[in-house]
């Protein structure tokens, strides 16, 4: 197995800079971008993410030898929707006002393809400590993509970061690009980083 | 009962909102996995695109009786409160629908079977019909409203995919910068899609 | 047992399924009253911005973390219970844990119990199809006094859900506040505009019969009885007037505004 190779620096490092799910594989996107018109917003997203990840991969691998090929998705599928469920009790009793900004898309998390894919690529054949450090890695990976996209959103959409407004009232009034609140800014700037990523990285550029 | 009869205007007014102004994918991002691995050509967006209406027009009432009679507050008796399995139970009621469904079809529809067959299980997975769901729920819709939200999302995804579908057919001849090649490009177009749509929202 | 025969199958399917809800019931009853916490700490911040004697102290409303917004709600407000066909203060017949419990907007709730009535939809102005027979009312009783009223209606897209703030004579409005929502961002959204909001303060919502009198009018607004309407979205406008008509008039809050307002002669 490879993992036994790999150190647990990799395995947490790797999705995150080499192999990115989001910006290479272009998995788990689906709940991520209505989120990133704020910082805070996207930030309890990212946690939420990560914790149910690795959870779930952990969980999915200390049962990994007991699950029978036949029902192995559906089992997986319950063990992630229980942790989203948590998750999304656990935001509701204490981040409320977040919680509720976050509407349904803390439920999605179900559907990410981030977590069902580790759950099924990785936590199906590697022990449980390499499983959890590798669903907070592609938790962190996912997450950069996020908050850089946040990031720009919230600057020119509201001239603040974490909903702390940087400018004077006048500058904001003036100068806001409302066009960075709405859908399309999101698709920009994903196509924008993705962009960057491969003029860094010219091997993942596609063939035409 | 939750037979709330709504006017033809009001109906009307859902559906657009649902299709247009609302656009699962375009507004929401929601099942963009798909929206981008199977929008390569037109012919294939079709056929999921017809299908995720089809998924959404059966699921999201579904859900929508579900809840009414098993999971909202107070529906199995005054102090029972099941709404925290919603998730759950959603993901399981589109799983097994999907699952009739494409057995039902296999059966007694053949030829929609084969032109919709390998899109059916992916569908299953698709943020866009669970975000269906979750909406109906976060909108509190009654019976029919759901049925229409159902046709209409599932109609603007569908939508919205085959344009994608047609643009990227005619891109595949343009000499496109080499980092943004393909994904990068993508999401430039869908970008621009989205903004077209924006100007539903003033109507 | 054999790995792929049916009854291990069964056995793990089922074993997964009772952990599972094991671990999710725990954290569901486990968490239930802080979340309910934060719900009514929830509603009843939006009632004290919409009871805020300005704009400043609707500011230090928003900032207030949770335990100071039931601390101030509790000693400088009261919460009663009316019956809106009568008008008559029925708070008597709930026991203040009832009192926290009862709900009016959730609607569904309520149809099991009967606790509503359809409205013929010729009086629906706000096209809500029913309403419930009681309803809260928020009275502020410090140095600002306010009675502030839930209200909810139709607009363009969706049921706007508010609360309207009146002054002490019962006439004038203080301040009309939304809390949930779908309309166009940009135009029938800008019911969240805080200037807007604000233009509520001093106007006139009834004539001397006692009748509503209040409009939204397109453009600038020329007397006391008129609110300027939002640009661009008539539909959504409307359907302000039409609500505040609606739970102001006498299907509403009406005779129990008479009530108040006989007794405070």
């Amino acid at each position: 197995m490879s993992s036994s190779k790999k150190g647990l620096g990799s395995i947490l490092f790797g999705p995150v800079f080499d192999n990115n799910p989001i910006a290479l594989q272009m998995l788990g996107i689906c709940s991520a971008l209505a989120v990133t018109t704020k910082m805070d917003k996207s930030l309890t997203m990212c946690l939420a993410v990560i914790a149910v990840t690795a959870v779930s991969s952990a969980a999915i691998s200390a049962i990994r030898s007991f699950i029978p090929g036949s029902i192995r998705i559906i089992v997986q599928m319950t063990i992630i929707a229980s942790m989203v469920i948590i998750v999304d009790q656990v935001l509701k009793a204490f981040v409320y006002d977040v919680s509720k900004e976050l509407s349904v898309f803390v439920g999605l998390i179900i559907t990410n393809c981030i977590v069902m894919g580790r759950a099924e690529g990785f936590a199906m054949s590697n022990n449980v400590r390499d499983s959890f450090v590798d669903g907070v890695g592609n938790g962190l990976g996912y997450s950069v993509v996020l908050m850089a996209v946040a990031f720009f959103r919230e600057l020119f959409g509201s001239w603040s970061l974490f909903g702390y407004q940087l400018v004077s009232d006048e500058f904001k009034r003036e100068f806001t690009q409302g066009l960075m609140l709405q859908s399309p800014s999101a698709f920009f700037l994903i196509g924008a980083f993705i962009w960057v990523l491969r003029t860094a990285k010219p091997a993942q550029i596609e063939k035409a | 009962m939750s037979l709330d009869l709504i006017s033809f205007d009001d109906a009307m007014r859902l559906f657009l909102k649902a299709a247009f102004v609302e656009n699962l994918a375009l507004v929401f991002f929601l099942g963009m996995c798909t929206f981008i691995a199977i929008s390569k050509d037109v012919k294939t967006a079709i056929g999921l695109g017809f299908a995720v209406v089809v998924v959404q027009a059966i699921t999201i009432p579904a859900n929508n009786l579900i809840d009414y009679y098993f999971l909202r507050p107070g529906a199995i008796s005054e102090s029972v409160d099941l709404s925290f399995l919603r998730l759950i139970s959603f993901i399981g009621v589109i799983a097994a629908m999907v699952q009739i469904l494409e057995m039902v079809l296999e059966k007694y529809a053949p030829a929609l079977f084969n032109a919709l067959g390998i899109f059916l299980p992916l569908i299953t997975v698709n943020c866009a019909i669970l975000g269906g769901s979750l909406f109906m729920i976060e909108r509190s819709y009654g019976f029919v409203e759901s049925t229409i939200y159902g046709v209409g999302s599932g109609f603007g995804w569908a939508v919205a995919i085959v344009v994608l579908a047609a643009i990227r057919e005619k891109m595949k001849y343009s000499d496109v910068p080499a980092g943004l090649r393909g994904l990068g490009i993508t999401f430039v177009t869908i970008g621009l899609i989205a903004l077209g749509f924006l100007a539903f929202s003033g109507i | 047992m054999q790995r792929d025969g049916i009854g291990y199958i069964f056995t793990v399917a089922g074993t997964v399924c009772a952990v599972c809800a094991l671990f999710v019931s725990a954290a569901a009853i486990g968490l239930k009253s802080q979340q309910e916490y934060w719900v009514q700490v929830d509603t009843q911040r939006n009632i004290l911005l919409a009871a805020a004697a300005d704009d400043a102290e609707r500011e230090s409303f928003k900032k207030m973390s949770g335990a100071e917004v039931k601390d101030f709600f509790g000693t400088n407000f009261r919460n009663i219970i009316i019956d809106l066909e009568t008008g008559e203060d029925v708070t008597g017949e709930y026991t203040d844990e009832q009192k926290v419990a009862f709900r009016q907007i959730e609607v569904a709730e309520l149809r099991k119990a009967g606790q509503y009535t359809d409205i013929p939809p010729a009086e629906d102005l706000g096209q809500i199809k029913r309403r419930e027979n009681r309803s809260h009312v928020y009275i502020r009783t410090d140095s600002t006094e306010r009675y502030v009223f839930p209200v909810r209606g139709k607009g363009l897209w969706s049921t706007l859900k508010g609360f309207l703030a009146l002054q002490p004579d019962l006439t004038t409005a203080a301040y009309l506040t939304y809390y949930s929502h779908a309309e166009t961002p940009g135009l029938g959204g800008e019911v969240d505009n805080l200037g807007w909001r604000s233009r509520w303060n001093g106007k006139v919502l009834f004539d001397e019969s006692g009748d509503v009198a209040l409009t939204v009018v397109k453009g600038e607004a020329t007397s006391d009885t008129q609110v300027d309407g939002l640009s661009g979205a008539t539909i959504t406008s409307k359907g302000v007037e039409n609500m505040l008509r609606y739970w102001m008039g006498d299907q509403g809050f009406g005779p129990y505004l008479s009530r108040v307002r006989q007794e405070k002669l």
